[in-house]
């Protein structure tokens, strides 16, 4: 493959204007609002029932929309049934079509746009040797593994180079193992093609390593968008927080608050008796407030004193680099953070967390025990 | 298990107690199942072939020589080949694209479905003579079209090889659509929109992926739509020409035990017809296994 022939293909930007889709009563995706540029990897982020793989359907033309657009370069393509798209996409349970051989499926879309017999053999050729599988070329799906099978389905979808991959979380059918290794050759083939994709997943680290953007959503709608580092260090709100890793979701009580200063230690918070300064990520409108933080951000100090937190550790695992330490402390509050020496079960430790990684939410998603079960919802 | 040293001498155990210790107990609950197949298939079947056997006259296999040299009994092969073979192969063509296209949710699916596989509930006699009122000379059908003006004279849709091919289409096609309907709902639906979102049309799905996906299935389905139209044989009676164009191996068989009470000549033509379904049938599955077909 030559460069030349991506570039024939790649697209300007793919534009998604208020995409909604409602069955009967229930709005499955609500006014979905996204642009992509040509070559960007989007991962679309949130819990099952969470609306991104209706987007997904909605992009590919599986589904129709209830109301809005979808506009490729300028072109409006919301009407066009699938096959005149020109998509690729890759399914979860990966949907190779079992009665052909591994060569046949992956040159399926080129069988379909008439390319000339030479030409698809060695197009089919490349696209195998891309995904290491040009041994199994005359192999049919039933003779290969859930990952080799996948491979076939991602050979497939990018043979006859389509302006845009869609994928359906395409990894969540595989063991842990081979999930991380056809990730990165997912990562790969994105580094090497540029192919514009959007990619579909409920595990925040497949959207972190993947995607120059990331698209967070809940109950069908996008509480945010943005690039993994952005999502990960400054979530939107409590819940993108609680799915982005925050794993202590904690609720406290708004102290007084600090205008001006909009990045940091610009609010003082009770949290389970112990005053605590922290950044307040939008306004907050009341007295009650949601705080998350991060197991990496939570450190061990030697001695107790004000802003500092009394623990018991309850359950330490080693993760093989350090250890990760669950505990509580005195006013029943349950914390999480890694610690390079162990702490036996029932040892008393001192918790800081510098003001800068203590983000307080407004708590319009509810106390934090809701918004942890929304972000469980996997 | 303690180790081999220690293990004291294995008592002798008797060869029945032996024989039962290699199988699973479980396998004991195979045997009323047994006992029935034995009691209503293989010795009524066995029965048959002992009959056929024992002619009033002559040889062991006269009866066998004489289905084939007598014209008005080897006529009823190409009387009921007529019939099963185009029935067969109409009931699998309407049920085909109704099976693919029910596997969707959409309005009035639960109505279609329940009008399509109604028709079981009716015997095969009532059919035929349901048919015999509606298609008659003087049924619904003959006075709607004449009142139309569309015909002069009425269709002669009974008494002959219409109306039974009519009463096959009609007491078959529930199963022939239900087992079809059944193969075509376990295909995997992301297959077909997988073929769609790379490019294949709605003709091209069906012809590339559905129907050699639903190929297997279909090949078993003709197989048990000719066994079941091979059978006829109350329609023939009642809306055919039963003396005519409509004598199938059934009624020859009926007439041979209750016309002429000749047991023997009717065990000969049941077996025959046995021995010709399977034939069909073996050559049906025979052409299915060079289709190839993998598992998943």
């Amino acid at each position: 493959m030559t460069t030349a022939d991506d570039a024939d293909t790649q697209i300007g930007h793919l534009e998604l204007e208020e995409v909604t889709r409602a069955f009967g009563d229930t709005v499955a995706l609500d006014r979905f609002s996204l642009q992509i540029q040509g070559g960007e990897f989007v991962a679309l982020l949130g819990p099952s029932g969470s609306g991104k793989s209706t987007a997904l359907n909605c992009l590919a033309g599986l589904l129709p929309l209830s109301h809005g657009r979808i506009m490729l370069d300028g072109q409006r393509i919301d009407g066009l049934a699938p096959e005149r798209r020109g998509f690729g996409m890759v399914f979860q349970n990966y949907a190779v079509f079992p009665h052909m051989t591994v060569a046949d499926n992956v040159g399926f879309g080129l069988t379909m746009r008439r390319m000339p017999k030479e030409q698809r053999q060695a197009r089919v050729d490349e696209c195998l040797a891309m995904v290491r599988l040009d041994p199994h070329a005359e192999k049919y799906p039933n003779q290969l593994s859930g990952g080799e099978r996948q491979r076939v389905a991602i050979a497939r979808a990018i043979a006859f180079q389509p302006p845009v991959v869609l994928m359906d979380e395409p990894l969540s059918n595989l063991d842990a193992k081979l999930r991380i290794e056809l990730r990165t050759e997912i990562r790969k083939l994105h580094q090497r093609l540029g192919l514009t994709t959007v990619y579909v997943t409920h595990d925040q680290s497949e959207a972190l390593s993947l995607a120059d953007r990331i698209v967070v959503l809940n109950h069908s709608r996008i509480e945010q968008i943005g690039t993994p580092n952005e999502v990960y260090a400054r979530p939107a709100n409590a819940f993108v927080a609680g799915f982005m890793g925050y794993r202590s979701l904690l609720d406290a009580e708004v102290l007084s608050t600090r205008d001006g200063d909009a990045d940091s230690a610009n609010v003082v918070v009770r949290m389970g008796g112990v005053e605590l300064s922290g950044t307040a990520i939008g306004r907050l409108s009341g007295s009650k407030a949601s705080v998350a933080l991060r197991p990496e951000d939570v450190t061990t100090v030697p001695d107790a004193g004000p802003g500092i937190i009394d623990a018991v550790v309850d359950v330490a695992e080693y993760t093989g680099r350090e250890y990760a330490l669950e505990a509580t402390s005195t006013a029943g509050l349950t914390l999480f953070f890694y610690s390079d020496t162990s702490h036996a079960p029932g040892h008393k430790v001192h918790l800081a967390v510098a003001p800068e990684r203590l983000l307080v939410f407004d708590a319009v998603h509810g106390d934090a025990a809701t918004v942890a079960a929304e972000v469980a919802r996997v | 298990m303690s180790s081999p040293a220690a293990a004291p001498p294995k008592p002798r155990r008797s060869r029945v107690k032996q024989f039962l210790a290699r199988y699973d107990r479980a396998a004991l609950l195979l045997l009323p199942a047994l006992v029935f197949l034995v009691a209503l298939f293989i010795y009524p079947m066995l029965y048959g072939v002992q009959l056929s056997l024992n002619p009033a006259e002559g040889g062991p296999f006269s009866n066998y020589v004489e289905f084939w040299s007598d014209p008005f009994l080897r006529d009823s092969v190409w009387f009921t080949f007529r019939l099963a073979i185009p029935g067969t192969l109409i009931n699998v063509a309407i049920a085909l694209p109704l099976a693919v296209l029910m596997r969707g949710r959409f309005r009035g699916k639960q109505f279609i479905a329940s009008a399509l596989i109604f028709p079981i509930v009716l015997g095969s006699v009532l059919i035929g003579k349901g048919l015999l009122n509606y298609l008659g000379p003087a049924g619904w059908l003959n006075r709607t079209l004449e009142t139309l003006g569309i015909i002069d004279q009425p269709l002669v849709l009974t008494g002959n090889y219409w109306g039974v091919l009519l009463a096959i289409i009609i007491a078959d096609l529930p199963f022939v659509f239900l087992l079809l309907l059944s193969y075509a709902s376990g295909l995997d639906e992301d297959v077909e929109k997988a073929a769609a979102v790379h490019g294949a049309g709605p003709w091209q799905r069906f012809s590339k992926i559905t129907f050699p996906l639903l190929l297997p299935g279909l090949v078993t389905t003709t197989a048990l739509a000719f066994v079941l139209a091979f059978g006829t044989f109350p329609s023939a009676l009642i809306v055919g020409d039963p003396s005519g164009e409509t004598r199938t191996m059934g009624i020859a068989a009926y007439r041979a035990a209750f016309q002429d009470f000749d047991y023997s000549m009717a065990s000969t033509v049941s077996m025959l017809m046995a021995a010709i379904e399977l034939l069909v049938v073996a050559i049906i599955f025979a052409l299915r296994r060079r289709v190839h077909t993998p598992t998943t």
